[in-house]
């Protein structure tokens, strides 16, 4: 018995040997590349913005990102100088004095002590027309909702979808999940969600959801989806938020979630993501969202009778 | 229009001048009857020769009225045969082996080298592929091929092969002429080429004659054993992780002959003992049986109807399966079963039939199929007798490729001068490139769900016209056209691809030679990593998706160093067009669905030098290999996009490539063999800076953006080299005879000086909150034994 043992010890000492692996930490045999200036600032039609310029840093350094907190901003509008003035309000953030409006342009020029210039620029598109915006009944903790997108017939539109629900009582408002369900927009096979194999290129679920009009360009369609995680009260009102996005903001958001759902930066499996980036001298995205918020309001009680208006 | 005609009659009049007489056969190894591929039959008298063709034939047409063949073969004694010419006469011709043939004695390659007008040609001796120690011992057809100058294996022990800057999907693998699709074992641990059952190994890394087709990068044509036509052998063999069998004879002698090669890996079995103790020390009540095995058959039926006229029947099979069977009990109602099955495999068959239609025009008639297929289930089973309750539930997820072939070829040769060949094939793709299915059955709900199961079919015709033209003495040509057309889901792609090569002989010693061909590609591997994994799927081209295609050019010099070391310098450049890559983030986890929206086609180029010396007499044996290549990929098409529009290097770009193979016969009972391989590091890409991606100011977050804390920052698509592979493999060989056969005893030792090369490069978080850089390595120093006897 003795020599049994000892032989199945061997044998699947050498069996794990093989398949085990080995890992060890290694030196990093490259340059040390230098941190980059990182603008990131998303630009919402007729609100002050802010932008946030940090540091990238090493990836093998540990440190945290060091924030600009001496840089000096000027902004060209529709190619003109603009007056428009930026002040720092917090580490390494500056609040603008002005609003842009949709079909604006703007070019930020960003000059970092020791850096040179970083700019980005970006055009703030038309603010996206919809219309027959409805909620629906869907149980649990969700709610549906529909509305018809009235594309417009230049190619290139993107969108993004957000929600929240604000409660009656004390007006806070809880960001909901947006899911939706369009196998035209994002040409998802059934196939897809049955065994939930492949989602990595499927924007259609998250805090914010992206789409673009590749395939319903010019065309006035009906968007249905459901929001998650809210509560279900009678008099509640529910802010639907659908924006047209810069190209550059879908790309760099796009690829921003891409890689949080790939795993990084590495990856065993799939290709690395590189994240979009509009930024010149730097990386980062100045993006601009023309947002159209629509409001709901549930009058029933969620799970039995709810109804909406 | 006269002045073509004229061109035409000019070319056309060698094929109908008079007063020729034809000297046609086969030439076969006295001791097997086993037919030679490569032999050469040389006339002395008018310094006109042929080399025999896949199914061992020759024909040579003389003006002469007197001969003198020189017959000549790898490991065979050269026979010398004196004619007189006055009618086509019928030589059958049988070499004996060389008694030097246990040196690896390789006589005639000499003239084949240097004659041949193909360059990016290499016949690989299957007696020294026998001889190179591998991982556990196993020979291996693939990872031999992928030792020499110009070919590149993937990660750690893989069998991928990587072409002169071509992709693993862009190598054709004939098994007797049939294509197979997945030539892996073990995710790419072993090909599935039992070397044993292999006559011929022949590999095409451009310049590639205009009878192949259909992929960019390279051709291995691999012919096996026909069997012996006069008396039964065989050999049985027991390694450290599998055991083999082959038997090969007459069936009806001198007429008839089988050959079956058979092995298996046995890991699991022993494992399951194994696990049971493991299970029980752990005081579990539950029974688990699971393991990994692979096997392969390769059988063969040779009948030979006359001289002319020849019937082969060949049949290759092969699965991996992994398999876990899990069953827990609490001992009084409760069962519950989980079982998951993977078992990926290839079929292929094929029929021939060779007939010699005249002394100069042989015929070859076959038809094939050939088959890859995987299928993956996980079922759970629940039962619980106390509440009678039992609930199944199955998931299924196949995928697969089945080809029907038929093809006529011909071989011509109308005068000494000229060797055409020329043919036509049809091919039959059914893909399947997914299939999956739910099976849920409970007391109150049934669901039986199989989608994707739609299948496409496409159909793939090629004809093609090639001559071997001897302009002079010194000057050979191969002229070749080779037209493809492929038909899938209402769209007909055809393509015209020319193949031209030429070999200038200078004195005896020397030659130089340069080709051009044009390779079109209508398949594509979908593949997960750079794995092989049986997840893996081949698809068609598509509406959206054309084929691939490539233009190579090489030129190269070649020497022959006192009649025992061949020298080669080449150099290469290609470039590829419709090339794929997945986009960022993209990958094909046992998904084909919306493949074609998860990839970018661009383009690619790849240049390099490479150099042979490759010594084939004599105690030592063996060859030193080193490439310097260059390959680069480039997507900027619109909305295909990678790397911001610029070029970056190919995931196995590698600018040096080392390998020395050498094998040192002591005597007859003893021989080392020795393996030393040196790349630079495989690219990888790394993100090198990390940045905030938070729009708002630190300590507030709303969300509206994500909440996503660090991103990573990706400068350029494989910008990082990981540290270089080198490795020392040694083999040594104990034969001894009895009188009942032979036996040889193996110890080989794989990463001999236990060299950790990197297998994958990753990240890791440490609790100070910063990170390390960490490689995984697969395998260290591994020590085999294996035992062989043949009879």
């Amino acid at each position: 018995m003795k020599k049994t043992l000892l032989y199945f010890l061997v044998l699947s000492s050498y069996f794990l040997l093989l398949f085990a692996g080995c890992t060890k930490q290694i030196e990093f045999d490259g340059d040390e590349t230098e941190p980059l200036p990182v603008m990131v600032s998303y630009v919402e039609a007729d609100t002050a913005f802010g932008v946030k310029m940090t540091y990238s840093r090493f990836f093998l350094s540990g440190r945290d990102f060091k924030s600009i907190n001496d840089a000096t901003i000027r902004a060209e509008v529709n190619g003109a100088p603009s007056a428009m003035a930026f002040a720092r309000v917090g580490e390494g953030y500056y609040l603008s004095s002005m609003a842009l409006h949709a079909g604006d342009t703007m070019t930020l020029h960003v000059a970092v002590p020791g850096e040179g210039e970083v700019s980005a620029g970006c055009r703030l598109p038309a603010v996206p027309v919809v219309s027959d915006v409805k909620a629906t009944e869907e149980g649990g903790y969700s709610v549906g909702f529909s509305f018809v997108l009235h594309d417009p017939a230049a190619r290139g539109d993107c969108y993004m979808l957000r929600a929240w629900c604000v409660d009656s009582a004390t007006g806070e408002r809880t960001q909901y999940v947006v899911s939706v369900d369009d196998d035209v927009i994002y040409d998802v096979d059934v196939s897809d969600e049955v065994i939930d194999l492949e989602t990595s290129t499927d924007y259609s679920y998250g805090w914010q959801v992206l789409f673009t009009d590749e395939r319903i360009n010019g065309q006035n369609h009906t968007v249905k989806g459901t929001l998650e995680s809210g509560f279900g009260q009678t008099g509640q009102t529910i802010q639907l938020q659908i924006c047209a996005v810069s190209r550059d903001t879908y790309l760099y958001l796009a690829t921003l979630r891409s890689q949080q759902e790939s795993g990084g930066g590495i990856s065993f499996i799939g290709e690395p993501v590189q994240i979009h980036t509009n930024v010149k001298g730097g990386i980062g995205i100045l993006g601009a969202v023309s947002p159209r918020t629509e409001e709901l309001i549930t009058v029933g009680v969620q799970n039995e009778n709810t109804d909406y208006r | 229009m006269k002045k073509y005609l004229l061109i035409i009659s000019f070319y056309l009049l060698p094929f109908i001048a008079a007063g020729q007489h034809t000297i046609s056969g086969t030439v076969k190894d006295a001791q097997t009857g086993e037919t030679l591929i490569g032999a050469t039959v040389y006339d002395t008298v008018s310094r006109k020769g042929a080399a025999t063709n896949q199914h061992g034939r020759y024909s040579l047409t003389l003006k002469n009225e007197e001969a003198v063949l020189r017959v000549s073969f790898v490991g065979c004694e050269t026979q010398y045969i004196y004619l007189t010419l006055k009618a086509n006469q019928r030589v059958d011709v049988k070499l004996k082996s060389s008694y030097t043939l246990k040196e690896v004695v390789i006589v005639g390659q000499r003239t084949q080298h240097l004659e041949s007008s193909q360059p990016s040609v290499v016949e690989v001796p299957v007696e020294q592929v026998k001889s190179i120690p591998m991982i556990f011992g196993e020979t291996d057809v693939v990872k031999a091929v992928q030792l020499l100058p110009g070919v590149q294996s993937g990660s750690e022990g893989m069998a991928g092969m990587y072409v002169r800057g071509g992709g693993p999907d862009e190598n054709l693998f004939l098994l007797d002429g049939v294509p197979m699709y997945n030539v892996n074992h073990l995710g790419g641990f072993f090909s599935a080429f039992n070397s044993d059952a292999v006559k011929n190994i022949s590999l095409y890394k451009g310049s590639f004659p205009a009878h192949f087709g259909s992929r960019l990068s390279s051709v291995l044509d691999i012919t096996t054993n026909d069997g012996n036509d006069k008396e039964l052998h065989g050999g049985v063999g027991i390694g450290t992780i599998s055991a083999k069998v082959n038997l090969e004879g007459p069936i009806i002698k001198e007429k008839t002959t089988f050959s079956l090669s058979a092995r298996r890996t046995y890991g699991d079995v022993l494992l399951q003992p194994l696990i049971a103790l493991v299970t029980a020390a752990e005081g579990s009540n539950a029974k688990i049986n699971a393991g990994y095995y692979f096997y392969d058959l390769n059988a063969k039926v040779t009948h030979r109807f006359s001289e002319r006229s020849r019937l082969y029947a060949s049949y290759y099979m092969g699965d991996d399966a992994l398999y876990a069977r899990l069953k827990l009990m609490d001992g009084y109602d409760f069962r519950e079963y989980l079982k998951f099955n993977y078992s990926w495999g290839n079929i292929v068959g094929s029929l021939r039939w060779n007939y010699e239609l005249t002394p100069r025009l042989f015929l070859n008639l076959s038809g094939a199929y050939t088959r890859y297929r995987s299928k993956l289930s996980i079922t759970s089973e629940f039962e619980d007798r106390s509440e009678n309750v039992t609930e199944s539930m199955e998931l299924g997820f196949g995928s697969g490729i089945r080809d029907y072939l038929a093809c006529a070829d011909f071989d011509y040769q109308p005068t000494p001068d000229h060797t055409a060949k020329f043919g036509l094939h049809y091919t039959y793709h059914h893909f399947t490139p997914e299939t999956q299915s739910v099976h849920f059955k409970a007391a109150s709900e049934t669901l039986d769900t199989t989608i994707g199961q739609s299948t496409v079919g496409a159909h793939e015709v090629m004809v093609y016209g090639e001559d071997d033209w001897r302009i002079t003495d010194f000057l050979k040509v191969n002229l070749g056209l080779n037209v493809t057309g492929f038909g899938v889901q209402g769209k007909f792609y055809p393509s015209v691809q020319p193949r031209v090569s030429g070999r200038w002989l200078i004195g005896d010693r020397w030659s130089v030679k340069a080709g051009y061909a044009r390779m079109t590609q209508y398949l594509h591997l979908l593949s997960t990593s750079t794995v092989s994994l049986p997840t893996d799927l081949w698809v068609p081209v598509t509406a959206h998706i054309s084929p691939m295609t490539s233009n190579q050019v090489a030129v190269g010099v070649f020497y022959n160093l006192l009649d025992s070391v061949d020298l080669s310098v080449e150099g290469y450049y290609k470039n590829m067009d419709n090339l794929l890559e997945y986009k960022d983030g993209a990958s094909f986890w046992g998904s084909s669905q919306g493949w074609e929206q998860k990839v970018c086609m661009g383009r690619g180029w790849a240049y390099g030098i490479e150099f042979l010396a490759q010594k084939t007499v004599g105690k030592l044996t063996g060859w030193v290999g080193y490439t310097w290549s260059h390959t680069d990929r480039q997507f900027d098409r619109e909305g295909m996009v990678l790397n911001e529009g610029k070029p970056f290097p190919a995931k196995y770009d590698r600018r040096h490539d080392v390998s020395i193979v050498l094998t040192y016969k002591f005597n007859d009972r003893f021989d080392l063999s020795l393996t030393w391989v040196y790349s630079t590091g495989n690219a990888a890409t790394l993100a090198l800076q990390q940045f905030d991606p938070d729009p708002d100011p630190a300590g507030y977050e709303t969300g509206y953006y994500g909440y996503q804390a660090t991103a990573d920052y990706v400068s350029s698509r494989n910008n990082y080299r990981m540290p270089a592979y080198h490795r020392m493999d040694v083999g040594f060989n104990w034969h001894r005879k009895f009188r009942f056969g032979r036996r040889t005893l193996n110890l080989s030792v794989y990463n001999l000086y236990n060299r950790q090369n990197p297998y994958m490069l990753y990240t890791e978080t440490t609790y100070s909150g910063g990170q390390t850089l960490n490689q995984l390595s697969l395998f260290p120093i591994m020590p085999s034994i294996s035992y062989n006897w043949m009879f």
